[in-house]
This record gives structure tokens, C-alpha cells and sequence, in this order.
């Protein structure tokens, strides 16, 4: 593709520029400090090719440079203009390769490109050309979920760059409505939860929605948290109250065994080497307790006691 | 019932084969595909928008190159039955919303093993001199009937089993296809399990299906015929008035057949592994009793919470009971507290669940 050739080299007045338009954006999550700092050091070294659109120009390549420029005040810098219009896809393209090697790999950016790459290109293009360099199979359902996280909002991609929600979450998000992510993302970021734990309250919200076939706002789980919300409480302890409130919606019989189990539990005055633990979802009604010995000596006489006496043909 | 195959693609090692011959005059519509050109058409179908549904309108013949007879893929963690599976192919042409083979194989379209004899010869030798009994089925990883208009394996296998002590062969349908099987005269040996649910379930979760009817009109011709039956109530999806659901079909069950030709009657609630509420969702949209309290089981997969499943059991068993007090009744993939809570019954290991269902061949 000949595009240097319908390029010319122009002194661009930043305020002319749309730096909103995302026609050709490969967005990176990253903050701008370091190549602001570069920018005061040693100036734009590489200038940004625009584009002319409805008399604003609109960036291909160098949005953060623009963007990073605009930050520290610069109001013009040279840049190159495309003179000659090709079409989307070929200036996506020009986009795509220039910075998919530079752009730290994470899932939004991944996602967000396989949306786009999707919406312009033929699936099979989309997934031949440009899905390797992405990381990302040509086949599978893992496709369709990055292009339904990918059409999510950049607040959300945001949080999944930044690792506050993990993939599944932002898969859920996907197919949530705006109000109901926004309320879901507001309760993790309050809370400060971590990503696990993010993903376990999603999926809980999600899946008592989904099942009783009322809107994640309208549930019973909304309200308890939002009241939940609304206390004095230290946030770590907020978030453990979150958690069993949805947990105890979703699975109200396992829910209340493991009260049932504590309060067993609570009877004996145990050290902190003895654990009793449940089986996996009360699936076995036993319980597996767990004794750390400080020596062998302790553990034998310990195995003395819970051994079965050997037959006289085995010893 | 008939289904639609649109393409048949024939692998190299199988053009010769006399049963590539035979499936491809049966579908004179059909597309035949041979050759590199196979590998243009699967990355086309894995490219499509759902490619498990087009893959169910392509039929793959080939030759299987490893074992015939597999144990049945249970887990360690709770009582299996120790069934083993004739693999005579994988995938299915009906459509089951909740079916787990969408997320256990990662090739869509439907497969057939052309190598009928060496099937046939490997397993007769698995067979010979076994001291145990053993119970074989072949609608594991396909159903067993759904492409037996165009192999006629059903015939060929009826042929070989007559002749083998010590064993018993299932063959497990959701459909109606049992003509073939009429014309044998069936040794005690040979069981025709019919997948069953409550009515709502089957109209709307298992797409391309017999109707229950249907089912239960040929499951009657066969016992007529000889043939031991079997019905398996799996999977069970507890929703709304699931109990008067659940009798409806188990009095359609007494009404249609005699209860001395029924073998056994298993159970089990639906499970699922993580994937396949994900793709289930992906092809058919939400569908909400995958977002029931299921939790992780002792196998990783999502089951709902224990004394929710027994209570589910000992309904349908008192249910099953009421009309054939001595049904064998078992359980798939559940441990020896359920058996004992739901079917007042001490079932500690697989080897004494298989020993109990051999026992029907015995009374």
C-alpha cells in the first residue's frame, strides 16, 4: 500500500484536531506521563500523519503524541497529511501495523481491535491477517466474547486494562445494560475489591438476574447492596458482606449449612494446627479436619490413635 | 424424522471404503467434498457465525485410527456405572439446547467410521473370554440411532452381539428410528434405552427430537418385538412445576410399555462444565436454567446443591415406583450419600452399580 507518497509535511495546528474520533484508534490504557516527559525533552520526533474530514482533522497515526502535546500545551506540531483519501479499512490498516507492536498486550486493547477489525473487515480477512499478530485463534467462541467486550465502553475497557476486572467480568458486562455495568463496576471500584472477588459479585448478579428474570437493578441483590453500601463501615468488611449476601441469594441451601457448619464448629475450642473444613458445596455431609503436627513424633502418635489395628496376616 | 445433510466430506483414507459408497447414494442431494478441499470447507465452517449448527448438516466419513471401545469419561469423585462406549462416531444431528457434546468436542460437524469391520473385529476380540459381564452402549458421543438410516451399523452390530455371551449392548435414542432393529430377533442381550424428560422440556430444549410420543409408540414396538428397554431421564432440569411435569412422563412411561421389558431407568440432574453454559448461550441466547444455583461439584462441573438433587430423585423415583415397585433404578455420576438419601440404597463403589445393572440380564 503507496500511502507516503500522497503524504505532505504541514505545521498542524493541535486545536484543529479531533482527538475523540475513533476511526482509526489502537487504544493503549497506558498512562501519557513517560512520552509527555519525552515530548518536554526532545520534542515530537516522529511526526503524526491526519487526516482531513469535514474540515477538522482527525488522527491515524499519533494520537497520544497529539493528545500528550495538548497536555503540555503545545499548540502546533509538525505532522504529515494524507492528501489523497483511501478508504477505512486501508487507513485502519496503516494504523494497525504501526503501533499493534508497540501496544502493551492486554484484553481490551485485544478485544477492542477485534471488534473493530470485525466491523471493517470479512471474518475470514479479519481473522487471517490480523488476528495472529493479535494473539488471538482464528476459530472458537473466544472470538465472539473479545468482540462483545470490545464494543464495551471505554470505562469498562479501562478496568480491564488496568486489571480491576478480569475478562469473564467484562464478558458479563457485555451482556448487561449500561446501568446495570455501571452499577456493578461502581460497587468493585468503591470497594477496591480485587479481580477475583469482582468476578465472583458479577457473575452472582448476572446469573440471580438472569435466572429470575428481573433486571440486575430491580433484584433483591441491588437493594441489599446498595443498603450495604450506604454503611460505615470499613471497606474490606463491606466487601465480605457483599459477597455473602449474594452469595447467600444465589445458593440459599448452601448458604445456610455453612452457618449450620460454623456453628458446629464454634462448639470446640480449637487450636490453630486443627481445621474443619466441608467438602466442596456440602456435596458429602462429613467434614475433613485438618491437624498439623510440629514433629513426626506428634503425627505418630496422632496416627496411632485413628489407625485401624493390623490383622496378624498383615503384620 | 429425517435430517438435512448438505455436505458430505470424505477423507482420503475413506473414498474406498463400501460404506462411503453406500452413505453417498443414500444422499444423492448431498454435496460430496474430498481431498484438500476439505480444509477450504472446515475453515470456512469454523469461521461461520455458528458453526456447531452448519456442522450438524455436514457428515464427515472417515476412518478411526484409535480404540473402538472406551470406558465411559466419569470421574473418580462419584459412583459410575462402568459403562463402556462402542465409538461408532461423534456428533449429533438433533439439537438439544443444553447438550453437552457442544462443549466436549472442538470439531462441529458429524463424524462416521467407515472402518465397520475393524470395529466390529477389535471389539469382538476385546469380548472374547471375559469373566466379567459387561455393558457396551453406543450413543455416548452421538446418538445411537440418528445415523442408522444411512450406516445401518444398528443391523451389523445386532449381527455380531447375538453371537457374544457375557455382554450387553445399548443402543440410546432420542429418536424414532427403530425399523432396522425390527427385523432381528432380539437375544436378552440387547437394550434400546430412549432418552426421556418432562414435556415442556423435550418441546423446547431438544430441538429436532422425536416427540415424547413418538418415543414411547416405538419404545412399546420394540418391546413387543423382544427387546429389553431402557429410559433415562438425563438430564433432568428442575423448572416450574417440575414435579407434575416429571409424573406426567413417568405415567406415559407405564402406560405405553409392559414394566417387565424395562431393564433399568436412570437419573440425573443436569451438570455442566463452564464452557458449555457459555457456548449453549452463545447459540441460543439466554436460556435460564443454566443460572440456577449451580455450584461446583466435586467434579468441577456446575451442579445444583445436593439435597436439591436428592429431593428431585426421590420424587421421581417414588413416582417410578408407584407403578414398578422393583424398578432398577440408578443414578449417573452421583455419590453413595445421594444414592443412599434418594434411593435408599448402599452404593459404595462403581464396581457394585455395575454389578447391579448387570443383574438385569440375570433375573
Amino acid at each position: 500500500m503507496d500511502w507516503r507518497s500522497r503524504t505532505q509535511l504541514i505545521t498542524l495546528d493541535i486545536s484543529q484536531v479531533d482527538l475523540s474520533d475513533k476511526d482509526y484508534l489502537i487504544p493503549s490504557y497506558s498512562p501519557l506521563t513517560r512520552l509527555e516527559s519525552s515530548i518536554s525533552a526532545v520534542g515530537i520526533l516522529n511526526p503524526p500523519l491526519v487526516m482531513m474530514q469535514d474540515r477538522v482533522y482527525v488522527p491515524i497515526l499519533g494520537r497520544r503524541r497529539l493528545q500528550a502535546a495538548v497536555n503540555l500545551g503545545i499548540s502546533s506540531v509538525s505532522a504529515g497529511e494524507m492528501m489523497s483519501s483511501l478508504d477505512d479499512r486501508s487507513l485502519f490498516e496503516i494504523a494497525f501495523w504501526d503501533n499493534i507492536d508497540n501496544r502493551p498486550a492486554n484484553p481490551a486493547t485485544t478485544a477492542y481491535l477485534v471488534k473493530r477489525l470485525l466491523d471493517l473487515f470479512e471474518k475470514r480477512t479479519a481473522a487471517e491477517r490480523f488476528f495472529p499478530s493479535l494473539g488471538v485463534s482464528a476459530f472458537g467462541p473466544k472470538i465472539e466474547r473479545l468482540r462483545m467486550i470490545g464494543g464495551l465502553e471505554n470505562v469498562f475497557l479501562n478496568a480491564l486494562a488496568q486489571g480491576h476486572i478480569q475478562e469473564k467480568t467484562a464478558f458479563i458486562f457485555s451482556k448487561i445494560s449500561y446501568e446495570e455495568r455501571v452499577f456493578v463496576l461502581n460497587v468493585i471500584l468503591e470497594l477496591g475489591m480485587n479481580s477475583n472477588k469482582a468476578a465472583e459479585i458479577t457473575s452472582h448478579f448476572f446469573d440471580l438476574a438472569a435466572f429470575s428474570g428481573e433486571a440486575i437493578l430491580d433484584g433483591h441483590g441491588a437493594k441489599l447492596i446498595i443498603d450495604i453500601m450506604a454503611t460505615a463501615e470499613p471497606n474490606q468488611e463491606k466487601t465480605e458482606r457483599v459477597r455473602s449476601a449474594l452469595f447467600a441469594l444465589r445458593f440459599p441451601e448452601i448458604a445456610g449449612k455453612q452457618i449450620e457448619f460454623s456453628n458446629k464448629i464454634c462448639k470446640y475450642r480449637l487450636t490453630k494446627n486443627v481445621q474443619v473444613k466441608a467438602h466442596q458445596a456440602f456435596e458429602s455431609p462429613g467434614a475433613i479436619i485438618e491437624v498439623r503436627t510440629d514433629s513426626w513424633h506428634t503425627a505418630d502418635s496422632l496416627l496411632e490413635i485413628l489407625s485401624e489395628p493390623k490383622s496378624n496376616k498383615e503384620s | 424424522m429425517n435430517f438435512k445433510i448438505d455436505e458430505i466430506w470424505v477423507e482420503s483414507d475413506a473414498l474406498e471404503a463400501p460404506l462411503t459408497e453406500k452413505v453417498i447414494g443414500r444422499l444423492p442431494h448431498a454435496k460430496v467434498v474430498v481431498g484438500s478441499d476439505i480444509i477450504k470447507k472446515k475453515a470456512e465452517l469454523l469461521l461461520s457465525k455458528d458453526p456447531i449448527s452448519r456442522g450438524k448438516r455436514i457428515l464427515k466419513l472417515l476412518q478411526h485410527k484409535g480404540a473402538f471401545l472406551k470406558k465411559c469419561p466419569g470421574t473418580n469423585e462419584y459412583v459410575c456405572c462402568g459403562l463402556e462406549i462402542l465409538h461408532t462416531g461423534q456428533g449429533c444431528p438433533m439439537d438439544c439446547r443444553y447438550c453437552a457434546l457442544q462443549a466436549y468436542f472442538n470439531r462441529p460437524t458429524l463424524e462416521m467410521f467407515i472402518n465397520t469391520d475393524e470395529m466390529i473385529e477389535s471389539f469382538k476380540t476385546a469380548l472374547t473370554d471375559q469373566q466379567r459381564f459387561r455393558r457396551i452402549c453406543t450413543g455416548e458421543f452421538t446418538d445411537s440411532l440418528a445415523l442408522d438410516p444411512l450406516s445401518g451399523l444398528s443391523a451389523l452390530l445386532l449381527d455380531t452381539f447375538s453371537g457374544i455371551q457375557n455382554v450387553s449392548l445399548e443402543f440410546k435414542t432420542k429418536t424414532d428410528f427403530i425399523e432396522p432393529l425390527l427385523n432381528f430377533r432380539p437375544m436378552g442381550n440387547i437394550v434400546l434405552g430412549f432418552s426421556m424428560n418432562a414435556p415442556q422440556i423435550t418441546l423446547t430444549e431438544e430441538l429436532k427430537t422425536a416427540s415424547l410420543k413418538r418415543r414411547l409408540e416405538k419404545a412399546k414396538l420394540a418391546s413387543e418385538h423382544g427387546y429389553k428397554l431402557g429410559f433415562h431421564f438425563d438430564p433432568i432440569i428442575p423448572l416450574g412445576d417440575w414435579r407434575t411435569a416429571y409424573k406426567q412422563t413417568v405415567d406415559s412411561i407405564f402406560r405405553s410399555v409392559d414394566s417387565e421389558s424395562i431393564a433399568w431407568i436412570s437419573m440425573g440432574v443436569l451438570r455442566f462444565t463452564p464452557d458449555l453454559k457459555e457456548i449453549a448461550t452463545q447459540r441460543f441466547g439466554a436460556i435460564n436454567y443454566f443460572h440456577d444455583g449451580f455450584a461446583r461439584g466435586l467434579d468441577g462441573k456446575s451442579r445444583l446443591e445436593v439435597d436439591r438433587r436428592i429431593s428431585i430423585y426421590r420424587y421421581i423415583a417414588t413416582q417410578i415406583r408407584s407403578h414398578f415397585k422393583d424398578a432398577r433404578i440408578y443414578l449417573c455420576m452421583e455419590s453413595p450419600h445421594v444414592w443412599e438419601e434418594a434411593l435408599d440404597t448402599r452404593m459404595e463403589t462403581d464396581e457394585q452399580l455395575a454389578d447391579y445393572l448387570s443383574a438385569a440380564f440375570r433375573s
